[in-house]
């Protein structure tokens, strides 16, 4: 962090993709940050000082003052330093709202979906999950073709919020994908999403804010043995 | 007069003070200087500057103090003989109060932020310092050594600063703001202004004061931290206005586009667009929907959730989410802003707003329609989030949005109806005056807002359209409850 500079602190865990989210959009902007690693297992009194209400990551930290919610924090980003780099927020209210449309569509429909098909309690809660988790990217490819009408990305020419909100996810898209021998976005059902990804993580602000894919596997498949002996203790 | 003792509280190394030493030097008057150390301020200047508990004040016999370097020496020129610091031709004295003023208004900020800051910020603020400059510069008059002329008049006096502490703050932060090259006139004068005879006796010793304040070089960035961020705030703002300029040029076209929205009786998302359009003066149509039976319209409209509200705006394509509408209602159109300006305030309204549509809805739901231990559990909750949302209601104020309703007021606009709707069907108190007395009485003042009241379903008919629905609410709390 330059000396006499702005202070910008992330507090995040290199794992969440919400994490990843605000680092993204930090790196387009050009804003130089500190990264604070949390330990979500033993929360650290500045993590419980600036998001009491959640207690949750990430938090970003502009001069002392916190700001919670990934998606809130990325449109702060974007409106707190309106002249720094690429905006992020189309300038016109009619786009702005289908911006905010698909990112909150990315949130409560996508990702709800796919909490189910992870975390459903039963076999057939996880199946229903994953049919919603196909129906939403077959809607959001819809999306796609909506916002970028034609253009490499949700923004347009350039990277915007929706491609943010999204473009978080991608580190965990690979790893399941390459876990489970899958396809999220498969180019054959929903080519604009499978084009628009390889495209997104190539972009170097991006690759450098993604969590490293074995290491993401790695922790994974921890996780994955974890909950399962936990579920075979309890039977 | 000029018998009565004159003292001046002043500190070490102030630019401030130095402007009423020299004036008092000028017009020959003598003065005792009393040095405070301002980081244990005595009880005289607490006395005399209660407002500011600023230096320097100035004591003229038994008067009470006079504050405020510029109004100080204004003082000094018209109460004491000698010659004139302000020139006599009144147009001359408009102007240089004008170039006072803007010295300290337009200059301030920007070179504190060019000496103390970095990167993209520092860079534009340093180009209008330097802009500033010049503008002052050009002030000189022709052939002259001063502002004021032959002699050091008003204007130096109030711009003096430049000629010593910027080179002194330039050494302190190690930039060069005021150079030769860029203003050589300036330069010069500055010279000349330091080597005058009555200047130098009152100038604090260079290195004495490049020594004094280094240690306060943290403060300084802190400073110039806290005006960049108000100076983006600005920016943000003005980029802003130029939006709404540009979509109010086309306003007139806008506003004549008619504004149709897809809602359904009783439903509080659906009022959250509607006052929302209603506070920016928009007309619309309302169309309403039976959600038992879906129009071709909505499912047209808003294929992928196919719920209400949908806003219409001429020939465009619908706009869901009701949060999404309030947003974008507030920005196409003209009106009183919902959201706050300044960016931080906007992501605390957009914290809360998310705040009470993802935590609050399950324990609320639960709270009303599920019993036992599960019931009480998310009974605790609501209260708790209540509290929390109540936390945030600025003091004093009427509402979330301060005196106005806001978009956090519209987000939160169930609790204030809907809460007491469903609290009466299910039987069940969450909200009361004891345990919330501040979220109560803006309940009551929302409700009874004139806006509010032209799209606030009536209540009785609202329980009467929802309480057959009971049955549905309480299976899809039982479905909530089993998935946590």
């Amino acid at each position: 962090m330059a000396e006499g500079g702005e202070e910008v602190r992330l507090i995040g865990s290199w794992a969440s993709p919400y994490v990843v989210r605000v680092q993204i959009a930090l790196r387009l902007k050009g804003i130089s940050y500190e990264f604070v690693e949390e330990d979500l297992k033993n929360k650290s009194e500045l993590l419980l000082k600036s998001n009491p209400v959640h207690k949750k990551v990430p938090v970003l930290i502009h001069n002392g003052k916190p700001v919670c919610e990934s998606s809130v924090i990325v449109q702060y980003i974007d409106e707190a330093f309106a002249g720094t780099g690429p905006a992020l927020l189309p300038a016109d209210p009619y786009e702005r709202a289908v911006a905010r449309f698909w990112a909150a569509f990315i949130e409560d429909t996508l990702l709800k979906a796919s909490s189910q098909a992870s975390s459903g309690k039963t076999e057939e809660e996880k199946t229903e999950g994953k049919e919603k988790v196909a129906a939403a990217i077959v809607t959001l490819e819809g999306g796609l073709r909506e916002c970028s009408k034609g253009k490499p990305f949700f923004g347009g020419e350039s990277a915007g919020y929706v491609d943010v909100i999204l473009g978080g996810l991608l580190g965990w898209v690979r790893a399941i994908d390459t876990m489970q021998g899958v396809k999220t976005f498969d180019p054959s059902t929903t080519p604009l999403l499978a084009a628009w990804a390889e495209r997104f993580g190539q972009l170097e602000q991006v690759e450098a804010a993604m969590p490293d894919g074995k290491r993401l596997i790695e922790y994974a498949y921890a996780r994955a043995m974890q909950a399962a002996a936990a579920a075979a203790s309890t039977n | 007069m000029m018998a009565e003792p004159v003292k001046l509280i002043g500190c070490f190394g102030s630019p401030f003070v130095h402007r009423v030493e020299v004036a008092l030097r000028l017009k020959g008057v003598s003065y005792k200087l009393i040095e405070e150390d301002l980081n244990n301020k005595s009880d005289l200047l607490l006395k005399h500057n209660p407002f500011h508990q600023k230096v320097p004040v100035l004591l003229h016999g038994d008067r009470p103090a006079i504050c405020e370097s510029l109004i100080i020496i204004e003082y000094v020129d018209e109460a004491f003989h000698g010659p004139s610091l302000l020139p006599s031709d009144p147009y001359e004295r408009a102007m240089a109060r004008f170039w006072a003023a803007f010295m300290y208004k337009e200059c301030k900020d920007s070179m504190w932020i060019a000496l103390w800051m970095d990167g993209e910020v520092q860079a534009a603020s340093t180009r209008e310092m330097k802009a500033n400059l010049t503008i002052i510069e050009r002030q000189l008059p022709e052939g002259k050594k001063f502002f004021g002329g032959d002699t050091i008049g008003f204007l130096d006096i109030a711009v003096g600063g430049i000629a010593h502490w910027m080179g002194v703050f330039e050494e302190v932060a190690g930039v060069r703001l005021l150079t030769d090259k860029e203003h050589p006139a300036l330069c010069r004068w500055a010279r000349d202004y330091t080597v005058d005879e009555t200047v130098r006796q009152c100038l604090p010793d260079r290195d004495r004061v490049v020594a004094a304040l280094t240690p306060r070089k943290e403060l300084y960035v802190s400073i110039a931290n806290a005006m960049a961020a108000q100076k983006r705030s600005e920016l943000y703002i003005s980029q802003r206005n130029k939006w709404v300029t540009e979509a109010s040029k086309q306003t007139l076209t806008m506003m004549a586009e008619p504004v149709k929205l897809i809602g359904c009786f009783g439903s509080a998302v659906v009022h959250r667009a509607e006052v929302a359009l209603r506070l920016k003066g928009v007309p619309y149509e309302l169309i309403t929907e039976d959600l038992n039976n879906k129009s071709e319209l909505l499912q047209r409209h808003n294929p992928v959730h196919q719920k209400v509200p949908v806003l219409l705006h001429g020939d465009r394509p619908a706009i869901c989410e009701s949060l999404v509408i309030v947003e974008y209602a507030d920005e196409a159109f003209d009106g009183p802003l919902l959201m706050p300006a300044d960016p931080l305030a906007r992501a605390t309204a957009r914290f809360w707003a998310s705040f009470m549509d993802k935590e609050c809805r399950e324990p609320m739901w639960m709270a009303l329609w599920t019993d036992g231990e599960a019931q009480a559990a998310a009974a605790r909750e609501t209260k708790a989030n209540l509290t929390l949302i109540e936390s945030q209601l600025p003091e004093g104020k009427r509402f979330f949005g301060g005196d106005a309703i806001g978009y956090l007021d519209i987000a939160l606009g169930a609790i204030a109806h809907w809460m007491g709707v469903f609290e009466e069907i299910a039987g069940v108190r969450l909200l009361t005056e004891e345990e919330h007395p501040a979220l109560c009485r803006w309940a009551r003042e929302y409700t009874a807002d004139e806006t509010v009241r032209q799209c606030l379903p009536d209540w009785d008919r609202v329980i009467a359209a929802l309480t057959p629905r009971k049955e549905l609410y309480i299976s899809i709390a039982k479905a909530m409850a089993a998935q946590r």
